[in-house]
């Protein structure tokens, strides 16, 4: 497993792969905060008066994240709020599952997109998802241990 | 070492901060506000045929609560299609109410779950209340769509008053 990981490089392979994630995530809530402060609101977790707050700049933070990731710059800082951003999202997302709330995640795209189908499967699916994310996440932040193995 | 990583972290938080404010700045929605005051709820749409016909549907996949307006609301009463919410205390509700509506008080919604829970998922269902300010009827529309996971639910704002201004069927 760690030869694999050393002979592919993966730290750097997880960083681009997180960075246009996060960055491509980013997009389409930056341009429209108004939406996806109604994807938070579906969530039900937290209060309304601060949801367009987080709207406006939780999508800034994903790029910041992103481009820090492919660049390389801050890297320490960025590993770190991309695993806790990563579980929060499975968290918010996994208690939305199971008290029975249909929502459109608003992961990538605000509002809802038809061609998804069932809710249920989507949500499911970006938990599965960012399970993955926060994998690679993890590689990035023990990027150094894996050069020390000789 | 954890001190660069907290730093990081803080500059990274604040320029997400600036940028976002920046953001606001430059967006052009009079009804968002940096503290956010109620939920906007987009509008179910009524759609003119070529002969001039409204027509009235209801999205295959709602995300959320949607307004319906009077004509919506009509429609839908008319073709007996929608179930109409009332959800104003008992006691407003036997004073007056939309013919054929049924009572649950957002108030008191806990005690209303056995009526709740014998409806079906998938109807149609329009809940108002006294229009105006009234905000029972969005609340109650959230425990109907977030909390009892109905696919339909749609808010009338103008709730009673509209209704009965336009004189249409009361009880």
């Amino acid at each position: 497993m760690i030869e694999f990981i050393k002979k592919y490089n993966l730290p750097l392979l997880a960083r681009f792969i997180l960075g246009a994630v996060f960055i491509y995530a980013s997009l389409d809530k930056i341009a429209d905060p108004v939406s996806f402060s109604n994807d938070i609101d579906n969530y039900h977790i937290s209060p309304i008066a601060i949801n367009n707050l987080v709207a406006l700049i939780l999508p800034w933070v994903e790029l910041i994240i992103g481009l820090s990731l492919i660049t390389g710059v801050f890297l320490d800082g960025t590993s770190i709020l991309t695993i806790l951003l990563l579980a929060f999202f499975i968290f918010i997302i996994t208690q939305a599952y199971m008290r029975g709330i249909s929502l459109h995640c608003g992961c990538f795209k605000t509002g809802a997109d038809p061609s998804l189908g069932d809710l249920r499967q989507e949500m499911l699916w970006r938990i599965f998802e960012d399970i993955l994310f926060l994998g690679l996440a993890f590689i990035v932040y023990f990027r150094d241990s894996f050069e020390d193995i000789k | 070492m954890m001190d660069k990583t907290i730093k990081q972290i803080i500059f990274i938080l604040l320029l997400s901060t600036l940028l976002g404010m920046v953001r606001f700045y430059f967006l052009k929605d009079g009804d968002f506000t940096i503290i956010k005051i109620a939920r906007i709820l987009e509008t179910a749409e009524v759609q003119v045929s070529d002969s001039g016909e409204a027509i009235f549907t209801i999205p295959s996949f709602m995300t959320e609560p949607m307004t319906a307006s009077l004509e919506f609301t009509k429609y839908f009463f008319d073709n007996k299609k929608a179930v109409l919410v009332d959800a104003r205390e008992a006691e407003e509700f036997e004073l007056g109410h939309i013919a054929g509506a049924i009572n649950i008080p957002f108030d008191y919604y806990d005690e209303y779950m056995d009526t709740i829970d014998a409806l079906k998922y998938d109807d149609i269902f329009i809940i108002y209340c006294s229009g105006g300010e009234c905000s029972l009827s969005l609340d109650l529309a959230d425990v109907f769509f977030g909390e009892k996971a109905f696919e339909n639910v749609f808010v009338f704002e103008g709730g009673l008053p509209a209704w009965e201004d336009a004189g249409y069927p009361t009880e």
